[in-house]
């Protein structure tokens, strides 16, 4: 089984790689077809991840990171722009080929199966931050193209709103992640909070996100700004995903 | 009065306040990550917040971080109550809108979370890796005795901590290990039930967490002794917000939902009504 995971991996890496390529040459039925195969042999690992660990695949970062960019793809395909902005699928591949980079480094094989792993609220803790980064990462690649896009650009523009509104959404599962967190905390530790790189961790990608929402003015070089934040957003929030696996 | 009650309801002063908490938390997650500080923020874990403060022992550096922290909690919360006063008229009488009524729902909701989390600090009380075997008993401070009535453990008595391990039949070692506990005042007992570990007793705003099962320490010197029964490991606590906090924090998350789901569409409306 191992090897097949490992073998997937590196199948829907070369993929996504190759639909890039395709999208840079403006090849877009070769792009989105690559893309394609990319998504459903990522979907695979991922069920053999499930089948060989016994528990779905979000533990920990090799596991969470692909679900991260099958849930990346599917936003690309379902809630992408129907015109086909060859622009953000280009960002959108940028952002899973980063995590599968990343992943190079990490064994490619399942969780190992841990106490807490039957406990539903723990389930959700990592399955809704999963969720929230695929959300972030699909709204960075609309705040990178408004940003690229220059100043030419109006005021609310469709870029910006699905920014905006694809970040409230990854916030949303942030913070439903932190509620399952509390709850995990509160049941095994006495306390629903505990001064550790994890909880401040937490609470720091809080604060960001309401730095996001909060920036002032309404104005052109304030949205400018605002998308610059929230594309740097999941750039922390993957960091810190990074920094808590080695921790 | 009334410019001073303005320049403090501004978003220009949320976003110097949110800045300053990123940096201020950002030095608190580098000293997290220090040796020399490691202690004493597993101090910070042990009590109940109120008291490590009024502790003299504890890291002065990491006691003005924190004191920093709540400062700058308390300036932003200043922020939201003159920010939701100066607009919640406006709304209100001048340009009435749904989402927007319902976004200073979320501002204030978010601010009795924040108070929440902040009474969780000082009020009630924590006892922190209490050990106890069948027939310990614990007094909390508000005169609550606390009894372990019987202890069962499915695992290796002689596998170290078994429960925070991560063998393949832990699920199972904790569906079947559990420690039954009753909770008493004056002689009556309150409440009875057993607790396993991620599933606490709870009474009320008291709460009996079973953290794990160790290893007694053996009065024959035999380490290996293979009739000594497990002790637990318990953190009894009680917060009086708790119930509060977990009330308001999904309506917070929920409100913040319907916020979406009212403006999904709306900048892209107001644009096409531009053009």
């Amino acid at each position: 089984m191992q090897e097949y995971i490992t073998l997937s991996y590196f199948v829907s890496f070369a993929c996504y790689g190759l639909g890039l390529i395709a999208t840079f040459l403006k090849q877009m039925r070769a792009a989105t077809s690559l893309t394609l195969i990319g998504l459903a042999v990522n979907g695979v690992a991922l069920v053999l991840l499930w089948v060989a660990g016994g528990q779905f695949p979000v533990f920990h970062l090799f596991e969470s990171f692909l679900l991260c960019t099958f849930i990346l793809a599917l936003l690309h395909f379902f809630a992408g722009d129907k015109a086909g902005d060859h622009n953000i699928a280009k960002w959108v591949l940028v952002e899973i080929l980063i995590l599968f980079a990343v992943l190079l480094f990490y064994p490619k094989s399942p969780a190992p199966h841990r106490y807490h792993h039957d406990a539903l609220f723990v389930f959700f803790f990592h399955a809704f931050r999963a969720g929230a980064l695929g959300l972030m990462l699909f709204s960075s690649a609309h705040y990178i193209q408004f940003l690229i896009d220059g100043k030419g650009l109006r005021l609310g523009h469709e870029l910006f709103r699905k920014g905006r509104d694809f970040l409230l959404l990854g916030a949303i599962f942030f913070l439903a992640s932190e509620y399952s967190g509390i709850i995990w905390c509160l049941n095994g530790w006495g306390d629903f909070w505990r001064w550790n790189y994890g909880f401040l961790s937490s609470a720091f990608i809080m604060l960001y996100l309401m730095l996001v929402f909060h920036i002032p003015g309404k104005h052109l070089s304030a949205e400018r700004f605002t998308s610059l934040t929230g594309a740097l957003g999941s750039l922390v929030m993957i960091g810190i995903a990074i920094s808590r696996s080695a921790a | 009065m009334r410019m001073n009650a303005e320049k403090l309801g501004t978003l220009s002063l949320t976003t110097i306040t949110l800045v300053t908490l990123l940096l201020w938390l950002a030095w608190g997650i580098i000293i997290n990550g220090l040796d020399a500080f490691y202690k004493s923020f597993e101090s910070m874990n042990t009590v109940l917040l109120r008291e490590w403060l009024l502790n003299r022992q504890g890291d002065f550096l990491l006691k003005v971080w924190f004191v920093g922290l709540c400062g700058l909690m308390v300036v932003l919360g200043m922020n939201l109550i003159f920010c939701t006063w100066s607009r919640f008229f406006w709304i209100l009488r001048v340009n009435f809108n749904a989402s927007r009524f319902l976004m200073l729902m979320v501002h204030l909701v978010f601010g009795l979370v924040a108070l929440g989390h902040f009474a969780g600090f000082m009020l009630g009380y924590r006892y922190e890796d209490l050990r106890l075997g069948e027939g310990g008993v614990f007094r909390t401070s508000d005169g609550h005795e606390i009894r372990v009535e019987t202890i069962q453990w499915a695992g290796d008595i002689n596998a170290p901590r078994q429960t925070h391990g991560n063998a393949p039949k832990q699920g199972q070692i904790r569906e079947t290990s559990f420690a039954e506990t009753s909770i008493s005042k004056g002689g009556r007992e309150l409440h009875r039930d057993k607790a396993y570990t991620l599933a606490p007793v709870r009474y009320h705003d008291i709460q009996v967490t079973l953290k794990g099962f160790v290893r007694p320490v053996p009065s024959s010197g035999n380490r290996k002794d293979q009739s000594l029964k497990p002790v637990g490991l318990f953190v009894i606590s009680k917060n009086p917000a708790l119930r509060l906090f977990l009330f308001f924090y999904p309506l917070m998350i929920l409100g913040i939902a319907v916020y979406l789901v009212l403006t999904w569409h709306e900048t892209q409306q107001k644009t096409i009504k531009r053009v």
